[in-house]
Parts: structure tokens; C-alpha cells; sequence
């Protein structure tokens, strides 16, 4: 029983938190507030393009978000593209994010609002095209005709939008009683899934997961079943939600007719689920199984926007490999792999940033790991990462270019890896303390000694410090099995009182006592 | 050997203080000053906190605090400084004895935690004069080298030598075998 | 009132002569009240009565003297003499009958001499006392607690530490003593009280160590005085994990052994030692700077608890560390490069810690004045000298001794019927079978 009053735990129950948690939630937070992208060489059009649905209006807002060149014309697009959904809300939002940019800009420089209209004008046509192929033939030639007024809020969209999207949901809603009192099981399933559809449509998550979960009891096949996975699948990815997306993964992995079918069917979602995989295991920092997911997807295969882009699946297998392969995996499972290669081939700089490390040209495979930092950090799913797999990149690199040395100049060291001598010092001595260099620095001739570690030595330092902690934890053991025996325990019976005594009476020594004596 | 010098002495004073109620300071100035020299630094310490406050105005026994705080902070300069005193008869050949030996302690540490030293560090340390210096250094075999103005000194690191403890890894040794035999 | 002093008196003196100790020890405590309320006259008492022959009737009339002592107010040197006198002539087999009243006048006159400031001049008279009453060397009373406490308020620790450094192997307790001699107390408070000497005994040794520096051995005690399985939390058990948690800092530099019963730990001490944790995280972040700030900033906290000693041992140590840690990752340094790199002030502060370190064979390197460097050498024990080989002999028979402990104890409660009865008759009862084998073998989970 605490004797204390309450008010301290409430308090303290806070403030453990405080220095816990900060130093980690600060940097997480600082990086991802504080990635501000100057300059990506990146076509955002072709860029958004590798995607549809909600996934690429995710990529839009994040752009926006961190890009603050590219914001408005990403928002811009992401407008468009909205306007092809029934995804009122968002529609809602990107205007209030378009029109606060548009605020905050407009009074410093007046000329970008004149420069930045051509940029959209010119970007329009061709997105409009497509969304005009899909859906709204009107809506998107009023767009088209005057490109100005389309950005401006449009309440009567955003009105007949609403109605629509209300109907419909009624009809399908209708649609299901139907199929169920009719109690046909394929019809029950689809109406879950054309309900769950509309919903994902108007962006409503939840519902549109819920929906497609409710499927599962009418599935009357393993196709139906892994289907549903998949759908369950991709909700979850676009709520974040990695821990569900791998449960529902090893659930499609598990179905019993996932490996019968047509091959061709099955490899598409077999590369579907390591993509998922991989994603969600990026998204967890586990970094090695995320690149070996990425590499297994199959390139024939790779087609679904509504998920990921092979560029994608090509720039985080290759990233995560190059930061956790040791070199003959690189080499047997990247490089060697002529599967992953045609992903590469998408991405050249990463190929070459691969091909240079393998060759421990550090140099340049660091230069060019900087050149293509900015891209990497507009995308929503790697930016997070971008600084950690770099990390550990670099690292493996200063080990790998160590590991044959007896001794090496820290000068030419540090041009090898584009820092200073200093910089260099403290990364080692880095990775001296954790042990994955064994050398010292002779900080005075700036020279790197690999060290041997004497075996017979450190076993015997192992061995006796194994010895005193035996003996302590036996001493413990005889005590404990001492106070059992006599029954010594502390119990909160009835008296409070005497414990307090006790506590008291200890206390009161200590701060006569200890005070003076710790002071030593 | 040496060490041991004091335990009698020792012993019977500690025994008279945990009997006697009113003690005098002579008492504790021997007390704490075999401490020193034994180099148990934490019962001098206690030991000062003990002392009723009445005694604690006795210039000696103020003077032996000090020498402890100088030892406690390892501070070499300040300890020879203070230990030069008019000691009263009964610790005084304690003190001489405590001087021979962290003077030779001193050395010793010097020797092994440097490469090189210079000569007004050294002196500051030991409170010595130059010529004392001189011969202490000249026994040690240190080497003398110029930088600049000032004079350097390169200890030479003294040899430990092996520990005469064969006899008893003998017996351990031969308890062993006959272990192993039976 | 002369009469029943005369009663008592003649009992005493009867019941001893005749040998019938049990029923003299069974009687005498109902005469404390009368003996107490005759303060004035005790000493005419003791007089009539022998140390020797007559220990029990000793023993009351002291515990009354003891606990009229407010009122009384007797020279203290008389009842020093009196302990003395009492503990060094009485007959053990005697005091065996009323071990209770023992242990209480044993407090009692603990809590005297506290109050009266003359706690030296207990600490040879409860050894005596602890001397006397233990069966064997590594039993533990709830007297040792006295002794402790009378050590730490005399500052002198020669004399304690020989008790201290055994091992505990058994427990004699008040509840278990007086089960048999029927005292009035009820068991209930005997039993808190035994868990209260016991934990007091290893909080006050704890400190005590910790006042001799020596580090292992006060984080060993902290331990054990943070470890009972408790239903409950005592202050006592927090106040020593407060501790355990500081010198565990400065003996580890994190927090290696966690005490076992870690769902108290969990819900009761770790939110209310949580300036502990705080400052335990943060010097797991090796920053001297931010632990220093840390412990600016609940230095009020550390004050109270009386544990700002502790802290800025912490603090040293965690300057120490850090340049341990250079140790291993450089060969050569420069000494204004480790005072940057551990967050000392200048060279100087550096050179001075590394000499420190160096005299106190902490690290093995040397220092170069005439450039300023520091050169980090490696261990040089090569484990191969007499020394080394004597150690790990020393430490072998250590665990050799251990082993035969806990098989004599195994050995003990397989014979024990109780156990056997149990381990027999209920083998597919799972309760009941469990039950003994938490007894014998797992004491630890």
C-alpha cells in the first residue's frame, strides 16, 4: 500500500515521460518537421502519376508539406485529382491549404502568384485528361476552360458532389439489404466490397476497412479470401496501420488455396504481399527484412498504383540492402539478382550509388547518396528513414573500408569518405564503443590501429566477472531462502502505523547520517 | 611489514575510545594520524566527524583534517606543504614516517602516469627544492632534457617487482595435484 | 509495594535455584509493570539479585529500568555499566528462555543511547550482545540492526563491519522466538517488526559500506534491503532502492541487477523514486553536462532524501566513465581533446582526473607534459602472475563453499517431514506440489 498521498504518483507518473520520452520523440519529430526539401530534381507530374486513389493524393499533401517550392502545384494537383473522387472533405481541406499558402505568399513576393499560374496551366491538361476519361467529362472541361476559376472553391461541386456521394452510399446500402435477405453469399460479399469501394472513394477509411473486413464471413472461396486480404491490406496501409497490415498478410499467405490458381494471378499477388511487407516492415525499422521483401516482388508483376511504384519498390529494397547486406549478400541477393535488376534499372543513380559501394569507391557512392537525398526525402514513406539508412550506410561503409588494415592514415580516410579528420574521429570512435570496429586511434599521428582482442585475456576477465556474479546471486539465493523460512515478509496489514514507524525511524538516521557520510 | 607497525597501537586506541567517554585530543591526533599513514582515508574522515566539537579547535588536530582533505583530493602540493609542521611528540614519528612514504608514493605515480614532466610541475608537487629534486630523481635514474627555458624530466617506469607469494601457489598448487590424484 | 519487590525477589531467587527457567521466564513478564512502576528503589533490587545465577531476573529488571527511563532519568553511565556488566556475566542458556525480552531491552537501550548522543559507547556492548545470542556466526538478529544503528550514529565502523561482512545464512526472529514463550504482544507486530529489523539491518549496512566506499558491497546490501517479496511497500525498502539505484551508478554506471520483485518496483517505487530514473536515463546518455543540470535541477529532492552525496559521487563517476570510454577507442589523445570529449573544464581538470584514475589503477596510461598528450596503455595483466592465479583460486573455494552451502541447506529440507509428506502424498496436486518446490529450490523468482 503506498503510505505516501496520491498527489506525487500523479505527478511522477508524468515526468519519467518527460525525460524518457523527449530526446527520442524530439528527433523524430524535429525530422520529420524539419524536413524542408530546397531543391528535388524530381517531375512531380510523372512523380504522382506512378500513382492513383488515395495513395496519390497522400504523396501530394506530404510534397506539399515539405516541399515548400513545389507546394503549391503539388496542392494544385492533388485539387484536381480530388475532384475525380468523392472525397469531399479532403477537397474541402486542400482549398483551405491552398488558400493559406496563397495568403502567406502572396504579400512578400508578388511575382511568384503571376509565375506560378503557368505552372499549373500547363500541368492541368494533362491530369484533367485523365480523370476526364474516368468520370466527369463536364467537370473537367469547365476546368479546362478556364484553369483560373478552377481553383477557386467550388461550393457547387463540393454541393451535387456530397448529394451523389449520399445516394449512392443509400442505394449500395439498399443493395446489401437486398443481397442479405436474400442470403445469396457472393452477392452479400460484393455488396460489402462495392460498399466498402464507395467509402474508400469518399475517403472515409474506417468504414471502407470495416466494410471489406465484413466481407470475410461470406467468402466462399480462397480466392475471395485472399481478395479480401488484399483490400483489408490496402486500407490498412493507407491508415498507417503496419501491425494489421502484417497480420492480414500472414492470414493471405496462410490460405489454403493461395499457392493453387492460375500462376499467373498468384505471382501478382504474391509480389503484391512482399510489397506490403516490405512497406511495413520499412515502416517498423526493420530494415534488413523490409529489403529482403522488396527483392523478392517480381517486376512482371509490379503493378499497383493504388500501393506503391516500382520505383518505389527498387529505391527502398536497394536503400535498405546497400544499409544492412554485409558484402557477399550484396552482391548474391542485389547484385547478382537478375530479378531486382530490372527495378534498378528504373533508378539508375541507386544503381550506380550500389555499384560504387560494392567497388568501395565510397567517395563518389556518397556523393551521389547526397545528390539523390532530396528526392528521397519528398517521398511520405522513406523520409523518415532517409537519415537513419544513411547512417548505416556510412557506417558499413567505414567498417568495410577498415576491415583489411592493420593500420590506417585517418587523412586519407576522411577524403575517402568526403569529412574531416575531426568528424571522422568521432565516428569511429562511434563505432569503436559499439564494437563493430576493433581498433584504437592514435588521436595524436591521426592514425587507426586495428586491434587484436586477446582472447585468453578477456576470458579470463569474462570468467571472473561471471564467478562474483554466481557468488552474489547465491548469497541472495541462501538469504532469500533464509527469510522464507523465518517468514519475513512486509505485509500491509492493519498497521500502517507501525510501517510508518519503521520508515521513520530509517529515515531519520539516514538524514542525520548519510547526509554528511555520502558527502565523502 | 611496515604497515603493521601501528596496529598494536592502533588497536588499543580504538578500543579505548568505543570505552572511555571523555577521551583527549592526544587520543585522536594519534588516531587519525596512523590512519593516514595507513592510507585509510574514509576513518580519518570519520573518524574528524566524531571528534566532539570542543576538540576540534585543537590546532593539531586542525592541522591533521587538512593533511587528510589534501590526501582525499589527491592534492600532492598542498599535502607537503601542511605536513611541514612542529608535530607534538606523539605523532611525530608517525608524521616522519607519512612523509618517507607518499614521498616515495609520489615518485612511484609520477614514474608510471608520465612520459614527461616538467621540473616546475614536480617541484610545485612535491615542495622540494631544486637540489633535493635533484638527488630524489638521480636515484630514480630519470632522464634530464632541456625545452626552452625549462627543464623536462622523462621518468623512468619502475620494474614491479614479482611478488613473493610462490610458497603459497606452491601449497595451492600441491592441494591441488593431490586432489586430483585422489 | 516492598512486599511484592520482596515477591519477586523471592521468585526469582527460587525458581532460579530450582532450575525451572521456562515457567520463571513464562511468569516474569507480568512483572514488568510493577518493576517499572518501582523505578526509584530497582536498584535495591539488582542488588539482591546475580548477574550469573539470576540472568532472567536480571534481564526484567533492566528492561524496566529501560523502560522507566523517561521518567527516572538515570545517570547514563549507570546503565551503560549496567548493559555491560549484564551482557559480559550473564548465563546464555538463561537468556535462551526469554530471547524476546533480550531483543526488546536490546532496542530499548539502542533507542537510549541514541537519544543521549552516546552511541559509541553501545556499539562493544550490543557486539557482546549479538555475540551471545546467535547460535551460529551467520545467523542474523533483529539486535544486528542496533548494533548498525549505533554504529552509523558513532561514525565508527571498525568494530561493525566484521558482522557485517559475513554471510546470512539464517534469520532468528522475535515471531518465531516468542511463539514458544507466549509473550502478550500478538505475533502480528512481532512479525512486521522482524521484516523491519531486517530491513533495517541492510539499509543501515548499506550505508555504512557506503560511508567505507566500499561500492559493491553497499549496492549488494541496498539490494537485499529493496528485495523482500512484499505485499506491501515499506519506506524502508524505498528509501533503499533510492539508494540502491544512486550507488549502482557509481559502482556499475547502469542498473545491472534489478531487484527481483519488479511488480512492486513497477507500480509503488518507480513512480515515486522517479528524480532516481530521471537521473539514471540521463546518465545513460554519458552527457556530464545534462546530468549535472539534472541534478541542479532536483537538487532540493536529492537534499531531502539526503542523497546529494550519492549524486555528486554520481557525477564524478560519470566523468570517470566517460574516460574509460576513451580509453578503449584511443591510442593517443590530446589532454584538452578529453576535456572537450568528457566535459571537463580545461587540460588541467583532465590531467588531474587522469592522474587520479591512473594512482588509483583505474586505467593504465601516461601522461606526456611536453606535448600536452595522453597515451591510453592496456591492461597489463596478463593473468598469468601468482597474484591473478591466487585470486581465482580464492574465488574458486568462494563458490566451492557456496555450492556446500545450498546443498546442505537442499539436504535439510529433503529431510524435513513436512517436505517429504508433501513432495509424496499430493504428487498430482498441482498447488500443493508447486508449493514445496518454491521452498526448496527457487528462491529467487
Amino acid at each position: 500500500m503506498p503510505v505516501l498521498p496520491m498527489p506525487p504518483l500523479m505527478q511522477n507518473a508524468i515526468e519519467p515521460m518527460q525525460v524518457d520520452a523527449p530526446p527520442n520523440e524530439d528527433n523524430e519529430n524535429n525530422e520529420e518537421q524539419q524536413i524542408v526539401v530546397e531543391n528535388p530534381s524530381i517531375d512531380l507530374e510523372v512523380y504522382a502519376n506512378q500513382y492513383n486513389g488515395i495513395v496519390r493524393l497522400h504523396r501530394l499533401m506530404y510534397v506539399a508539406d515539405v516541399c515548400p517550392v513545389l507546394a503549391v502545384e503539388a496542392l494544385k494537383m492533388a485539387i484536381t485529382y480530388v475532384q475525380t473522387t468523392y472525397n469531399v472533405n479532403l477537397y474541402q481541406l486542400l482549398h483551405k491549404r491552398l488558400s493559406d499558402l496563397n495568403a502567406s505568399n502572396a504579400p512578400a513576393p508578388p511575382a511568384p502568384a503571376a509565375d506560378l499560374a503557368p505552372v499549373p496551366a500547363a500541368a492541368l491538361p494533362d491530369i484533367a485528361a485523365v480523370p476526364a476519361a474516368i468520370a466527369l467529362p463536364p467537370l473537367a472541361q469547365g476546368q479546362a476552360a478556364g484553369e483560373k476559376d478552377s481553383f477557386a472553391y467550388d461550393a457547387v461541386w463540393v454541393d451535387t458532389k456530397m448529394k451523389k456521394a449520399a445516394l449512392k452510399l443509400e442505394k449500395l446500402d439498399s443493395d446489401l439489404k437486398n443481397y442479405k435477405s436474400n442470403s445469396i453469399k457472393e452477392s452479400i460479399r460484393r455488396g460489402h466490397d462495392d460498399l466498402a469501394d464507395h467509402y474508400l472513394s469518399c475517403g472515409d477509411l474506417t468504414n471502407a476497412l470495416k466494410c471489406y473486413s465484413r466481407a470475410r464471413d461470406y467468402c466462399t472461396s480462397g480466392k475471395h479470401v485472399v481478395n479480401m486480404c488484399l483490400n483489408v491490406i490496402k486500407v490498412s496501409i493507407y491508415l498507417q496501420n503496419w501491425v494489421h497490415v502484417m497480420s492480414y498478410i500472414s492470414k493471405a499467405e496462410s490460405t489454403p488455396d493461395f499457392a493453387e490458381g492460375s500462376k499467373e494471378a498468384n505471382a501478382q499477388v504474391h509480389t503484391r504481399l512482399e510489397c506490403a511487407a516490405g512497406l511495413a516492415e520499412l515502416q517498423q525499422k526493420k530494415y534488413k527484412v523490409a529489403a529482403k521483401h522488396f527483392l523478392n516482388a517480381n517486376f512482371d508483376h509490379c503493378e499497383f498504383p493504388e500501393m506503391i511504384s516500382t520505383n518505389n519498390v527498387a529505391v527502398y529494397g536497394g536503400l535498405c540492402a546497400l544499409a544492412t547486406f554485409d558484402r557477399p549478400e550484396l552482391k548474391r541477393l542485389v547484385i547478382a539478382s537478375t530479378s531486382f535488376k530490372l527495378f534498378l534499372e528504373l533508378e539508375p543513380q541507386l544503381r550506380d550509388i550500389i555499384f560504387k559501394f560494392y567497388e568501395s569507391k565510397y567517395a563518389s557512392c556518397l556523393t551521389l547518396l547526397d545528390e539523390i537525398r532530396d528526392n528521397l526525402l519528398v517521398d511520405m514513406y522513406i523520409a523518415p528513414h532517409v537519415s537513419t539508412l544513411y547512417t548505416k550506410i556510412r557506417n558499413r561503409a567505414l567498417i568495410q573500408y577498415f576491415s583489411p588494415y592493420m593500420s590506417a592514415d585517418m587523412h586519407k580516410m576522411a577524403m575517402a569518405f568526403n569529412s574531416s579528420v575531426g568528424d571522422l574521429e568521432n565516428e569511429v570512435m562511434q563505432l569503436i564503443l559499439d564494437g563493430q570496429i576493433q581498433a584504437r586511434i592514435d588521436s595524436h599521428n591521426k592514425i587507426l590501429y586495428a586491434k587484436e582482442a586477446d582472447q585468453r585475456n578477456s576470458t579470463f576477465e569474462r570468467a571472473l566477472v561471471l564467478g562474483k556474479k554466481y557468488q552474489r546471486h547465491t548469497r541472495m539465493l541462501v538469504l532469500r531462502a533464509a527469510m522464507l523460512k523465518s517468514h519475513i515478509h512486509v505485509k500491509s496489514v492493519t498497521r500502517e502505523g507501525s510501517s510508518n514507524h519503521g520508515a521513520e525511524l530509517c529515515v531519520s538516521a539516514g538524514s542525520t547520517t548519510t547526509a554528511q557520510l555520502a558527502r565523502m | 611489514m611496515q604497515s603493521n607497525k601501528y596496529n598494536d597501537l592502533l588497536d588499543r586506541l580504538e578500543n579505548e575510545e568505543l570505552e572511555q567517554v571523555e577521551l583527549g585530543a592526544e587520543v585522536y591526533q594519534q588516531l587519525m594520524a596512523i590512519y593516514l599513514y595507513q592510507n585509510k582515508l574514509a576513518n580519518a574522515k570519520l573518524l574528524w566527524m566524531r571528534i566532539p566539537d570542543k576538540l576540534k579547535e585543537d590546532k593539531e588536530l586542525l592541522h591533521l583534517n587538512q593533511l587528510n582533505l589534501a590526501l582525499q583530493n589527491n592534492n600532492f602540493a598542498e599535502f607537503f606543504q601542511k605536513i611541514r609542521y612542529d608535530w607534538s611528540e606523539c605523532v611525530k614519528p608517525t608524521m616522519e614516517d607519512l612523509l618517507v612514504k607518499q614521498r616515495e608514493e609520489l615518485f612511484t605515480l609520477t614514474g608510471s602516469a608520465y612520459v614527461s614532466i616538467y621540473q616546475n610541475n614536480l617541484l610545485q608537487m612535491a615542495q622540494m627544492t631544486e637540489d633535493e629534486l635533484k638527488n630524489a630523481v638521480a636515484a630514480l635514474d630519470w632522464t634530464r632534457e632541456q625545452d626552452g627555458d625549462e627543464v623536462i624530466w622523462l621518468p623512468k617506469a619502475k620494474e614491479t617487482p614479482p611478488t613473493g607469494r610462490n610458497d603459497d601457489q606452491l601449497l595451492k598448487l600441491t592441494e591441488f595435484v593431490t586432489f586430483l590424484e585422489n | 509495594m516492598g512486599s511484592a519487590l520482596e515477591n519477586f525477589v523471592n521468585q526469582v531467587r527460587t525458581m532460579s535455584a530450582s532450575g525451572s527457567f521456562r515457567e520463571l521466564a513464562d511468569d516474569l513478564p507480568e512483572s514488568v509493570s510493577l518493576l517499572a512502576r518501582n523505578w526509584s528503589i530497582l536498584d535495591n533490587v539488582l542488588e539482591t539479585l546475580d548477574v550469573q545465577q539470576h540472568t532472567l531476573g536480571v534481564l526484567y529488571v533492566l528492561l524496566a529500568k529501560l523502560h522507566s527511563a523517561a521518567t527516572a532519568n538515570p545517570e547514563p553511565v549507570q546503565i551503560i555499566q549496567l548493559m555491560r556488566d549484564f551482557v559480559h556475566r550473564n548465563n546464555v542458556e538463561q537468556l535462551r528462555f526469554a530471547i524476546c525480552a533480550f531483543y526488546e531491552t536490546c532496542h530499548l537501550f539502542t533507542d537510549y543511547l541514541v537519544q543521549k548522543n552516546l552511541s559509541i559507547l553501545g556499539i562493544k556492548i550490543m557486539a557482546r550482545a549479538v555475540d551471545q545470542i546467535r547460535q551460529i556466526d551467520s545467523q542474523l538478529t533483529p539486535i544486528h540492526a542496533d548494533l548498525c544503528l549505533l554504529s552509523l550514529k558513532a561514525k565508527n565502523f571498525n568494530l561493525v563491519l566484521t558482522y557485517l561482512d559475513g554471510d546470512i545464512t539464517d534469520i532468528s526472529t522475535a515471531a518465531a522466538e516468542c511463539k514458544t514463550q507466549q509473550q502478550q504482544q500478538s505475533q502480528h507486530t512481532d512479525a512486521n517488526n522482524d521484516a523491519k529489523y531486517f530491513l533495517l539491518f541492510y539499509y543501515y549496512g548499506g550505508m555504512i559500506y557506503t560511508a567505507v566506499k566500499d561500492y559493491d558491497r553497499a549496492l549488494y546490501f541496498f539490494e537485499c534491503a529493496s528485495q523482500p517479496r512484499p505485499m506491501a511497500m515499506s519506506h524502508i525498502m524505498l528509501e533503499a532502492y533510492k539508494k540502491f539505484l544512486m550507488v549502482s551508478l557509481i559502482v556499475e554506471g547502469n542498473i545491472a541487477f534489478i531487484p527481483k520483485n519488479t511488480q512492486v518496483i513497477g507500480r509503488f517505487m518507480k513512480p515515486m523514486a522517479s528524480h532516481y530514473h530521471d537521473l539514471v536515463n540521463v546518465y545513460a546518455n554519458s552527457s556530464s553536462e545534462e546530468l549535472r543540470i539534472l541534478i541542479l535541477k532536483y537538487s532540493e529532492a536529492f537534499t531531502r532524501d539526503s542523497n546529494m552525496g550519492l549524486a555528486k559521487q554520481a557525477t564524478t563517476s560519470l566523468y570517470k566513465r566517460n574516460i574509460k570510454r576513451l580509453t578503449k577507442t584511443f591510442l593517443t589523445l590530446s589532454l584538452s581533446d578529453v576535456a572537450s570529449r568528457v566535459q571537463l573544464s580545461g587540460a588541467a581538470e583532465a590531467e588531474r582526473y587522469i592522474l587520479n584514475m591512473i594512482k588509483s589503477g583505474e586505467i593504465y596510461a601516461s601522461i606526456n607534459q611536453k606535448d600536452g598528450m595522453v597515451l591510453f596503455k592496456d591492461d597489463p595483466e596478463k593473468y598469468n602472475s601468482p597474484d591473478m592465479f591466487l585470486n581465482v583460486q580464492t574465488n574458486i573455494t568462494q563458490v566451492l563453499d557456496l555450492v556446500k552451502q545450498i546443498n546442505k541447506m537442499e539436504e535439510e529440507i529433503i529431510l524435513n517431514p513436512m517436505y517429504v509428506k508433501k513432495a509424496l502424498g499430493s504428487q498430482d496436486d498441482d498447488l500443493t506440489s508447486q508449493h514445496p518446490k518454491t521452498y526448496s529450490g527457487d528462491p529467487t523468482d
